[in-house]
């Protein structure tokens, strides 16, 4: 069952990943393209135990540096120690509604453009406030959404499920 | 908040030795075999989203374009709309056959080199870094370094040529830099892309401060670095300043090229010696 459930999730972040870079990465919003792929490892990990956490987020990791990476393996693990620490931070038993999950994922995204930031200017890459700004703000914003809706989605989907589920034993 | 065993600790603290390992050693030898063997496996999927996506964008563009006809037709005779309908279709696929011709027809007036097609399969853009993934690798006889065009210009060179994928590191990349001439003054210079270069403008670096470049002068590859072959388009150049040192002149080029709009491109596979 983990094993489906954790093949389930690695489809999901392959399903992002092409949509992200086929066509979110057109979309400009102050010079940003929105990024879904850290919001959905994001979303993903908070459901997921820590292993499975570390394997979605090494899993986008390793597509993005497969496909895109400069030297394979840093978004490995960056985006696998993104997973390990939201799935360590947030209790996934813990009722997160809409609105929390999309303040976390902000704020993950946030720290994590903050931490791409400080290590490119550490390798003398020329970095600019204004972009950083633009950059959480359209990346975050656009996170929270996308978690927001993902699980207000799964939540209607749960209690509609419920809902037959008890329809079903009432007729039996 | 819940907390990690000592046996999950060893495991990241191996895990993550592993990958350091692997990241020095790629980035060392500049051999990415593991990246290679993945990317060969999945490029076919993401080359088939591709031109799904493409399709649908090609589609909705028709649409949105012809629009305002279609809704006159409408109001004239209803019959027409699925006429219309295919019409576009049509069109499409002739606007499609437009740009293969146009390219068809340049790598043909290049006598220099041999060229061969590519799609976009996927692009990652940031403020720094600006890479295409097209469809085409080493089995296609494409190498590192290949220059990669299209019929507007210059869009930039082979990063890393995998079995049936290339990463493309294009002119706006910010550790891109081209070898490149002035057409109407003949002045030198190196167009780099810059931070914040994502919207289609390079600066033109090193120009000569006695040169008689003006705004509006088009700008080409010239041999000199020696992986860029001459006279590909790079762009016009906007604006004209002098350096911070005062000891050279540097311009704003606005590239031929939009990296937001590339899904076809063409790659040099062989230079003809004369």
């Amino acid at each position: 069952m983990k094993t489906v459930n954790n093949l389930k999730k690695l489809t999901g972040i392959y399903i992002v990943f092409l949509l992200q870079s086929l066509i979110f990465e057109n979309i400009r919003i102050f010079s940003c393209p929105p990024d879904i792929l850290i919001a959905a490892t994001i979303v993903l990990s908070v459901s997921s135990e820590i292993k499975s956490a570390a394997l979605l987020g090494g899993f986008a990791g390793l597509l993005t540096d497969v496909m895109y990476g400069r030297v394979f393996g840093i978004n490995i693990l960056m985006y696998m120690y993104l997973g390990l620490l939201v799935s360590l931070a947030v209790d996934k038993k813990s009722d997160n509604s809409p609105l929390i999950m999309g303040w976390i994922s902000f704020v993950c995204i946030a720290l994590m453009e903050i931490v791409v930031a400080l290590l490119k200017s550490m390798f003398g890459y020329p970095s600019s406030a204004g972009f950083l700004t633009a950059n959480i703000f359209v990346k975050g914003i656009f996170g929270a959404i996308f978690a927001f809706l993902y699980v207000l989605l799964r939540e209607k989907v749960a209690k509609r499920r419920k809902k037959a589920l008890s329809g079903e034993e009432d007729a039996q | 908040m819940k907390k990690l065993g000592k046996k999950h600790i060893i495991i990241f603290a191996c895990i993550t030795a592993l990958i350091l390992a692997v990241s020095i050693v790629s980035f060392k030898t500049g051999n990415n075999a593991v990246s290679n063997i993945i990317g060969t496996v999945i490029s076919p999927v993401q080359s088939g989203t591709a031109a799904v996506v493409r399709g649908t964008k090609n589609f909705a563009v028709n649409i949105f374009s012809s629009g305002k006809n279609a809704r006159e037709n409408e109001k004239l005779k209803a019959e027409i709309a699925s006429l219309n309908d295919q019409l576009r279709m049509v069109e499409g696929y002739k606007t499609e056959n437009e740009k293969l011709r146009s390219m068809l027809q340049l790598a043909e007036s290049r006598s220099d080199f041999e060229s061969t097609a590519a799609n976009v399969i996927g692009r990652s853009i940031d403020e720094l870094h600006s890479t295409i993934t097209i469809d085409k690798g080493t089995r296609h006889n494409i190498k590192k370094n290949a220059v990669v065009y299209t019929a507007d210009g210059l869009v930039g060179r082979v990063s890393e040529a995998g079995y049936n994928f290339s990463k493309v590191q294009t002119i706006f990349d910010a550790e891109s830099a081209v070898s490149a001439i002035c057409l109407r003054s003949g002045d030198m210079g190196i167009v780099e892309g810059s931070s914040l270069s994502t919207g289609g403008i390079c600066t033109m670096n090193y120009i000569d401060k006695s040169a008689k470049t003006v705004v509006g002068d088009m700008v080409e590859t010239s041999a000199a670095g020696g992986i860029f072959p001459q006279g590909i388009l790079i762009g016009k150049i906007t604006q004209i300043k002098e350096d911070n040192r005062a000891l050279t002149l540097s311009a704003v080029v606005e590239t031929s090229v939009n990296p937001n709009n590339l899904d076809k491109v063409l790659v040099i596979t062989d230079v003809i010696a004369k």
